[in-house]
């Protein structure tokens, strides 16, 4: 993979930094990458390629590119941390794929922080954000370094890669209002640079909140990703505890924060004010969402799970989404995604112990299914066993057969 | 647990941080425990954070339900601290939970002077460190080591199994400091008798060396901003240990950015790096604590063997091992852990090409016990498949079996 072409540009008050993006060894058309700011925005776009560095490693990867060659100067600190970013995803997703040499015929400069003691967070608007976001006000002093001076929310991300909706704007920047600072919105065309939605979310999603925090870094030295995952149960996802903080460089410190609270104890801290739960944003459904004119849905498997959630910490999910309680028979038509479960599994005492046994029943029942499955893939229960005899005895000849006659 | 901190100036002009320890909860006498260095620590309070970095781990170790100390402790401390230990208990859940921690709150500001720190030890791993931090940060960039931390005390000592009448390493070995020296790197050295916390050694290098030795950079407040450890496990081998690179960061502050670096690169590739750019450096590496005959490396612990073979594989004359190159009995005796496998089969090509055949055949004997250790224990191969079956279906009861008629115990005590 080669980046060239590295420019920015001011047109129509918008600030716009783009790389051209040109495979090596794959019939694949050049792809432009760009992050849009507008001029108002306090902020100020860099001009180095630690940013397009960060979003194009594992991109290269996934692709098979054996190497990534950056015209600009980056940082070697950054080029140490993605090339670790690499070998952990490839650690934990197989090693089909290979590792990528960083290169760049403009050599290695360690970046110096423009404007150190300076914090901002990525911010969703999520459960995860907005608990970030509490955190950091009730424990670090105003003047700290670590406090937050901005939250910076990124357009291109999400499943259809779109613009995010006047009603999501709107619930950001009064999130933002509430919490007494300024909210910047940046745009990046990384649907266009890979339109793998699984790897996307599995791999990527970090690398590319990374690249978007690089590419405003002359305002900060420090930038936060909102943990998803408690640490006790790191799941191997791409935003992690352990690859986020890898794309750092000698300018910016990349922060997962958020690993010592589970998502119920966050929703509890949320639902403790008003402010937040009235912006919350939690659906993956955007264009759902849009068509319901709300920032939510509330039918994807987000929305259900946090109205769950709210449900079982007794609190009305009126205002944060399109309907107020929760039926069990909204339940019915999902399934839960690997590792999931364990998000749902603390729901059902609470909903129990709130008369809701009919919700609880519901989750336990999508908890056994996805527990079911998750046995059957781990060989544990009979079938398990079957499958994990015939793997290792017929090669998996029985399971070929099942397949075919099936 | 509580901590009772103090600063003093000794009359020699030494620098002494102490701490009272209590335990609570475990029925451990309270201990007294210190740092002292000749060069000045930094801000008074700052032994509050040293100290509960330093002791944090093994109350959590031992069970205290809580660490309380006596002076202000910067947050995200705090907050890096819970996450270190939820970490561990990730690796191991058998671990007691983390402390809770009662300290009074401080806003640390960063350090004015910026300056950065290595934990130098001459090993492999600081040596490279350094060198890579010269060819990639100008003198006047705020990542430019300057100040090369030693900490002794934290290391171990007594004689090798042998009984050659060994001694560990002095306070600062003064070739090495000098060569810190010429590196532009101040040589500072730090004494502390932390490990009389909980003395067992090989805890100290599972959970707490890391956080043991970032106490010892906090005391620096003020003059030290960021310190780093150099990485002795490279990515693709690493595994739970009490310094790394997802860990050490959580031990920094505000005022001390903790870095845990060159994880990506492996020890050969190290040592490769250092045989071409800084040859006389290599010469003087220490890999290991014992000093036969007041000479670092003793030449016979796995990390000289190791050393010495692969510097014979990449055609190195090492002036540091006292034994020269290893002998193949020494290598062919080796155990190798399952990471270090495909480390050591990579240099059997080396060593043959280098007409070293003898040591390459020793590797090879080496290379293929662990293969064959490390499939069956994998569960792979006809015995290994075997061993996994018997397991699942019969709880064991053929492995029990087979080694009853045999008259061993099997691993798991049957």
């Amino acid at each position: 993979m080669r980046l060239t072409h590295l420019q920015t540009e001011l047109r129509d008050g918008v600030v716009r930094r783009s790389a051209r993006f040109d495979w090596e060894e794959r019939p694949r058309d050049p792809v432009t990458l760009s992050f849009s700011l507008p001029s108002s925005a306090e902020l100020e776009i860099a001009d180095d390629g630690n940013a397009f560095l960060a979003a194009g490693v594992l991109v290269a990867m996934h692709h098979g590119e054996r190497r990534l060659s950056i015209d600009a100067e980056i940082c070697p600190r950054l080029a140490e941390g993605a090339a670790m970013a690499v070998e952990i995803v490839r650690a934990w997703h197989g090693r089909v794929k290979n590792p990528v040499a960083i290169e760049t015929p403009r050599g290695f400069r360690l970046s110096i922080p423009r404007n150190p003691g300076s914090s901002a967070l990525l911010f969703s608007g999520g459960v995860h954000a907005f608990d970030a976001l509490l955190e950091n006000r009730e424990f670090f002093p105003s003047g700290h370094p670590r406090r937050f001076t901005a939250l910076i929310a990124v357009e291109g991300l999400d499943p259809a890669g779109a613009a995010l909706s006047p009603v999501r704007l709107a619930r950001l920047r009064a999130a933002a209002g509430s919490a007494g600072i300024p909210v910047a919105t940046i745009s990046a065309n990384f649907r266009e640079l890979e339109s793998d939605l699984g790897f996307v979310s599995r791999q990527f999603f970090g690398a590319a909140l990374a690249a978007t925090a690089h590419a405003l870094s002359p305002s900060f030295d420090g930038a936060s990703i909102a943990a998803a995952w408690d640490v006790s149960h790191g799941v191997r996802c791409g935003s992690h505890a352990f690859v986020d903080p890898a794309f750092s460089s000698g300018a910016l410190a990349l922060r997962h924060e958020g690993l010592n609270a589970t998502r119920l104890e966050k929703v509890s801290r949320i639902a403790a004010r008003s402010w937040t739960l009235e912006n919350l944003i939690v659906c993956t459904d955007a264009a759902a969402a849009e068509g319901r004119n709300h920032a939510n849905c509330g039918r994807c498997e987000r929305c259900l799970r946090t109205r769950v959630e709210l449900e079982a910490l007794g609190v009305s999910a009126e205002g944060s989404f399109p309907e107020g309680a929760i039926d069990a028979g909204e339940l019915e038509a999902l399934h839960l995604a690997f590792n999931h479960d364990y998000f749902w599994e603390p729901l059902v005492a609470p909903l129990e112990a709130r008369g809701r046994g009919d919700l609880a029943a519901a989750v336990a029942r999508l908890i056994a299914e996805a527990r079911r499955i998750q046995a059957w893939f781990d060989e544990r229960g009979w079938k398990g066993r079957l499958r994990g005899m015939d793997r290792d005895v017929l090669g998996g000849f029985l399971g070929r057969v099942l397949r075919r006659s099936a | 647990m509580k901590i009772s901190t103090s600063f003093e100036r000794g009359a020699g002009g030494e620098s002494f941080a102490r701490a009272r320890v209590e335990w609570e909860d475990g029925g451990t006498p309270p201990r007294s425990v210190y740092f002292s260095s000749t060069t000045p620590f930094g801000e008074p309070d700052a032994a509050a954070e040293a100290f509960l970095t330093a002791c944090f781990v093994p109350a959590m170790r031992h069970a205290e339900r809580r660490v309380a100390v006596d002076g202000p402790v910067c947050p995200t401390l705090t907050e890096g601290l819970r996450t270190a230990a939820a970490m561990f208990r990730n690796w191991e859940p058998r671990l007691p939970a983390a402390p809770a921690i009662e300290a009074r709150r401080a806003v640390s500001p960063p350090a004015p002077s910026g300056r950065a720190a290595i934990f130098f030890t001459g090993g492999i791993d600081s040596l490279y460190l350094l060198r890579q931090n010269r060819r990639t940060a100008p003198r006047d960039h705020p990542a430019f080591f300057r100040d090369a931390l030693w900490v002794g005390g934290l290391d171990f000592s007594g004689s090798l199994p042998d009984g050659d009448a060994a001694r560990t390493r002095p306070p600062f070995d003064p070739g090495l400091a000098e060569l810190c020296a010429g590196e532009g790197a101040e040589p500072i050295a730090i004494s502390t008798d932390l490990l009389g916390l909980d003395p067992d050694l090989a805890a100290l290098g599972r959970y707490w060396v890391g956080s043991a030795l970032a106490a010892a950079a906090h005391l620096f407040r003020g003059r030290v901003a960021s310190a780093s450890l150099a990485s002795g496990w490279d990515l693709r081998r690493l595994m739970p240990w009490g310094t790394h690179p997802f860990v050490d960061r959580h031990y920094g502050s505000a005022s001390l950015a903790v870095r845990h670096e060159n994880a990506g690169v492996s020890r050969f590739e190290k040592l490769r790096f250092l045989a071409e750019e800084w040859p006389e450096a290599l010469r003087r590496a220490v890999v290991c604590n014992y000093r036969p005959g007041g000479r670092p490396n003793c030449g016979r612990c796995y990390k000289c063997v190791e050393t010495g073979t692969a510097l014979a594989a990449i055609g190195f004359a090492g002036e540091s091992f006292p034994a020269g190159t290893p002998l193949p009995e020494s290598i062919a005796a080796l155990s190798i852990a399952p990471p270090y496998v495909d480390y050591w089969e990579s240099l059997i090509p080396l060593l043959r090409s280098r007409g070293l055949s003898a040591l390459a055949e020793a590797a090879h004997a080496s290379v293929a016990r662990s293969r064959r250790n490390e499939s069956w224990a994998a569960g792979r191969g006809w015995k290994g498949r075997f061993r996994r079956w018997d397991r699942r279906l019969f709880a064991g009861a053929g492995s029990r079996g087979y080694a009853a008629l045999r008259g061993r115990k099997t691993l798991d005590g049957g």
